[in-house]
């Protein structure tokens, strides 16, 4: 005898009572798809877009935009879907209701996941419909558009499914509300509060932690929870990158199917009512929960003393009560009873063990995170936020009058980055870096001078794909030595000075920081002067080593290129026409940039201290440990001014690889009988040793 | 024919059913009587197919039950707490069941709905707890299988429907293949409508046993005696489960077969002599006995 639960009839009549789950999922799928539609296309007309791009910008609507708007409704959906399929497995009742029927489970399962996907494909596919029929109406139709649409559909169906097959699991393998409810929190965010945990141990135990989570912490982020993998997916997509992300979902997805089939067909019925129904998970939760929340409540209480000595025993004690506390709150959820606060000790103690053992690792860095570096053989290329500049991108090519951008800020999690390549120099160079932040971290910390050093993310990417990253705590010395390095292998300087290739049609004015504090517009009006200027410097950063590069500059250029003309793509689309790059760039100027300087020389700015007229220098010092009483010194006598222009600089040609001294409220310079408006700073080894001693008087609580 | 072959069932460190092989014999109606907590419902559910063994195996018809499409066709299962779609009236119930019941009887159910005064296209949710016990009894007997296995369906019904539903049992093993097993800690409601009977108590069964062929060995007997002494010797000569006065009438519940126990009583020239009809908790209270246990510590 075969029941008919596949039949039209059976779908009906178990629909009732249902129906206002497709009915609210094709409200979700109207705003979705027809009224996203609507409002996007509205846009472009409105902002006036070309027909060309509006088709470009209505074809990345069906391969990006739709797929993040209709993943919103498609994660609704598989909770609504499954959650309404077989949430009747936590009534006694209801359990007892379907399955004296004449039909087995297995059937019964693939039937409630027929029903659940016809829930969800019915108002996706007249939704759809209606977006493909409002674009033709505008004019966007075409068998392009149909695949994108079929692709679109089959991409949210199987997102659909490995989240809906997830909440089933979650249904099958929990017998009350209360663990449902915790699973399903669970599935969307232990993932994530892991990483969490990891990432606070790391940050607050490496000293080489760079904020930036990767491999295992970053799969934990990203990947762990099907909820966010399917969000990291459809970001992903936009971006083109997700072939092999695609590949990891349908594996997911036949796995949460095949376990909940499972789990449904091998459910006991008397499981119903208890928190999990089969034992065995128990202490599989048990050592999930309790091991990572010992961590976590202890990794709370080491960060909430102020004194770092007090860390320790805080730590020690947060772990302890809460690997003790999550462990008995478990088995008071897992077994319905007070008095089971302290079942299984046995478990307790080996989670306990765990713990420790962990806590030990990071404690005394057993698996070498601050001294570890990739193999030079494995990295393919570094990047750091290492070296002035605005510049987060390598112009990579000039083809037919149009410029490319390389940006890296879409893709780096460093912020403001160089591509620095890779060669023995380098890595050496990080080796000795590496080597001594990690002898002298502890010391650093100890002594609280740890934020005295300059920090630096450095991003190692390996040939892999993969990614390494570190925040170096340099002195600014290992600055300079990383920076020289970075330079002499070159890829830095290439990249650094990229933009100098732009026409100088585009540079309508360059300005420039000179001595004096002051920042002046250079060649107005002299179209020919500028591009020479510009040649200049490229040919002088031509022959430039890092030597020069890391030397003390003479003046800064801040150019600003204006409507650089960039190939139109869908990130950088500008209505009506093509699209226009403003690029702002600076370089600094030295000495041994003799065209370069040859030619500032002409605009008489100052291209040196000496070249300028000081009469005083006015220095607010603060008081004890006083924040907010000052004195002010006045140093005025020809001697002093000579001391302190040997270490005066003006703020404009101040550089990452020079240390400067500034324990002051304010310094103000008076430069031929004005006020200086400009910010200025005294190089630390230059110091005149009056001005360190009336520091000293006003004080005397700094130790030099 | 239902075939329970040594199940077993336990829930944690609850022993529910232990060791219980029992015989279904068909078109019989079997009563499963038990105190509560006796395992009476998780054997129902065991032969429901909705709960799994531990050990044993229950046949019906001689295939497995448990995951079984064809075997759980022939049975209708009505749980002591049954459950309804929450918005379905009778009518969506039927167009549910006749998805897995193919020999659903649409005619009787529609004579059935209207003898038992039951609006088909009112909602069930509005139903009292009879109305809905009266609804499955319904549903069960139009489903048309050949088991209806009952969890204390006579639980919440008044007499005259509790009549009317053994009416209906009885009329349908007349016309038809059909075994009704009705579970029930109450005995007063099995004794009029069980041809067999199966006893459970703390998980294992203690009897099972024709109901008749009980009655030929028991006897409930009121008679009037001259003088005490004869009641003396006669108490002697039967073997009495109990006697009772009722001013001079002397109720004897005695086992033995009717003539001897009749000739006993005979011999001592009563004014009054009837054999009147047992309950079925007398006839317990002599086989219980007989196996070693106090009714009283049964029920």
């Amino acid at each position: 005898m075969k029941s008919k639960i596949y039949s039209s009839e059976y779908v009906k009549v178990t629909s009732k009572g249902q129906m206002w789950i497709p009915v609210f999922l094709a409200i979700g799928f109207l705003m979705a798809f027809p009224v996203a539609e609507l409002l996007k296309m509205g846009n472009w007309f409105g902002m006036e877009y070309t027909h060309a791009q509006i088709e470009l910008l209505y074809e990345n609507l069906w391969k990006d935009g739709f797929l993040g708007t209709g993943y919103l409704v498609t994660v609704i959906a598989a909770v609504l879907n499954g959650i309404s399929q077989f949430w009747y497995q936590y009534s006694s009742r209801k359990v007892d209701f379907y399955h004296c029927l004449p039909v087995k489970r297995s059937n019964l399962f693939l039937h409630k996941t027929y029903v659940g996907i016809l829930y969800y494909l019915i108002p996706y596919l007249v939704m759809e419909f209606f977006s493909i029929c409002i674009g033709a109406m505008r004019g966007f139709f075409s068998l392009h558009l149909m695949k994108l649409a079929l692709i679109l559909l089959l991409l949210h169906l199987v997102l659909y499914l490995m989240l809906y097959f997830s909440v089933v699991l979650v249904l099958c393998v929990t017998g009350n509300l209360l663990m449902g409810a915790l699973c399903m929190g669970a599935l969307a965010l232990y993932g994530p509060i892991l990483s969490g945990i990891i990432q606070s141990y790391q940050a607050s135990f490496f000293y080489t932690y760079s904020g930036n989570s990767y491999g295992i912490t970053e799969i934990l982020e990203n990947y762990v929870s099907p909820f966010i993998l399917g969000y990291t997916f459809t970001n992903r997509y936009a971006a083109g990158k997700s072939g092999k992300l695609l590949a990891v979902i349908l594996i997911v997805t036949l796995v949460m199917a095949a376990c909940s089939y499972f789990a449904y067909v091998k459910r006991p019925a008397e499981g119903t009512g208890k928190a999990l129904v089969f034992p065995w998970t128990e202490v599989v939760l048990r050592f999930l929960v309790v091991i990572p929340a010992g961590l976590g409540v202890g990794i709370i209480f080491h960060l909430l003393p102020v004194k770092d000595d007090n860390r320790l025993p805080w730590w020690i004690f947060g772990m302890i009560v809460g690997t003790f506390l999550v462990h008995g709150i478990l088995e008071v959820i897992f077994q319905m009873d007070f008095r089971k606060f302290l079942s299984h000790k046995l478990q307790l103690g080996l989670c306990s063990v765990f713990v420790a053992l962990i806590a030990i690792n990071y404690q005394f860095d057993l698996q070498g995170y601050d001294a570890y570096m990739p193999a030079q053989d494995e990295i393919e290329t570094i990047m750091s936020n290492l070296g002035n500049g605005y510049e987060n991108f390598q112009l990579v090519e000039d083809k037919g009058g149009y410029y490319a951008f390389n940006d890296y800020g879409y893709d780096s999690k460093l912020g403001s980055v160089h591509n620095v390549g890779i060669d023995q120099g380098i890595y050496q160079t990080l080796e000795e870096i590496s080597r001594s932040v990690n002898e002298a971290g502890k010391q650093m910390k100890d002594e609280d001078t740890w934020d005295y050093y300059d920090s630096y993310k450095i991003q190692y990417v390996l040939k892999s794909g993969k990614s390494v990253y570190r925040d170096y705590h340099m002195s600014t010395e290992q600055a300079k030595t990383f920076l020289t390095a970075c330079y002499e292998e070159g890829t830095l300087k290439e990249e650094k000075y990229s933009s100098l290739c732009i026409d100088t049609k585009f540079l309508p004015s360059i300005s420039g920081n000179f001595y004096d504090g002051n920042s002046y517009t250079l060649f107005q009006g002299d179209k020919n002067k500028r591009k020479a200027l510009i040649e200049a410097v490229q040919e002088d950063v031509k022959e430039a080593g890092a030597s020069v590069l890391t030397g003390e500059p003479c003046a800064m250029l801040n150019l600003t290129y204006e409507n650089v003309p960039e190939r139109t793509s869908i990130t950088n689309m500008v209505p009506k026409g093509n699209s226009m790059r403003y690029v702002y760039t600076n370089v600094y100027v030295y000495p041994e940039f003799k065209r370069t300087v040859a030619i500032l020389k002409e605009t008489g700015y100052p291209l040196s201290i000496d070249d300028v007229q000081v009469d005083q220098v006015e220095i607010r010092y603060w008081i004890a440990d006083s924040y907010e009483e000052t004195e002010t010194i006045v140093y005025s006598d020809e001697e002093q001014i000579q001391e302190l222009k040997k270490a005066l600089v003006p703020y404009g040609l101040s550089c990452d690889w020079e240390t400067y001294r500034g324990n002051w409220s304010s310094l103000k310079v008076v430069i031929n009988g004005t006020n200086n408006e400009g910010g200025w700073r005294l190089k630390e080894d230059a110091c005149p040793g009056f001005l360190k001693e009336d520091e000293k008087r006003a004080r005397p609580d700094l130790v030099d | 024919m239902i075939e329970i072959k040594g199940c077993s069932k336990t829930f944690d460190d609850i022993k529910a059913v232990s060791q219980v092989s029992l015989d279904i014999g068909d078109r019989e109606v079997f009563g499963l009587v038990g105190s509560n907590g006796a395992g009476k419902s998780t054997l129902l559910r065991m032969m429901a197919g909705i709960i799994k063994p531990d050990t044993g195996e229950i046949l019906i018809d001689g295939k497995p039950v448990y995951e079984n499409e064809e075997a759980k066709s022939q049975f209708f299962y009505i749980s002591d707490d049954s459950y309804f779609p929450v918005v379905y009236t009778p009518n969506d119930m039927v167009r549910f069941y006749r998805n897995f019941y193919p020999g659903f009887q649409m005619q009787r159910y529609t004579r059935l709905m209207k003898q038992f005064h039951l609006d088909e296209k009112r909602k069930i949710g509005t139903f009292s707890k009879g109305m809905k016990k009266q609804l499955l009894v319904i549903f069960g007997v139009s489903a048309g299988t050949k088991y209806l296995f009952c969890d204390e369906t006579f639980d919440g019904l008044d007499p005259v429907m509790r009549q009317a539903v053994k009416s209906l049992f009885a009329a349908e093993i007349m016309n038809r293949e059909f075994t009704p097993v009705i579970a029930s800690h109450n005995l007063r409601e099995l004794e009029d409508v069980c041809d067999h009977v199966g006893l459970l108590h703390e998980g294992g069964i203690l009897l099972s046993k024709d109901l008749e062929e009980m009655k030929l060995h028991i006897h409930k007997i009121q008679c009037v005696l001259t003088d005490r002494e004869r009641e003396k010797e006669l108490e002697k000569e039967l073997d009495i489960l109990k006697i009772q006065h009722q001013g001079s009438l002397l109720l004897i519940t005695a086992r033995g077969t009717r003539s001897e126990i009749m000739a006993k009583i005979q011999s001592k020239k009563p004014l009054f002599c009837e054999v009147i009809p047992l309950t079925l908790e007398e006839i317990f209270i002599s086989e219980t006995e007989v196996a070693g246990y106090e009714i009283k510590n049964l029920f």
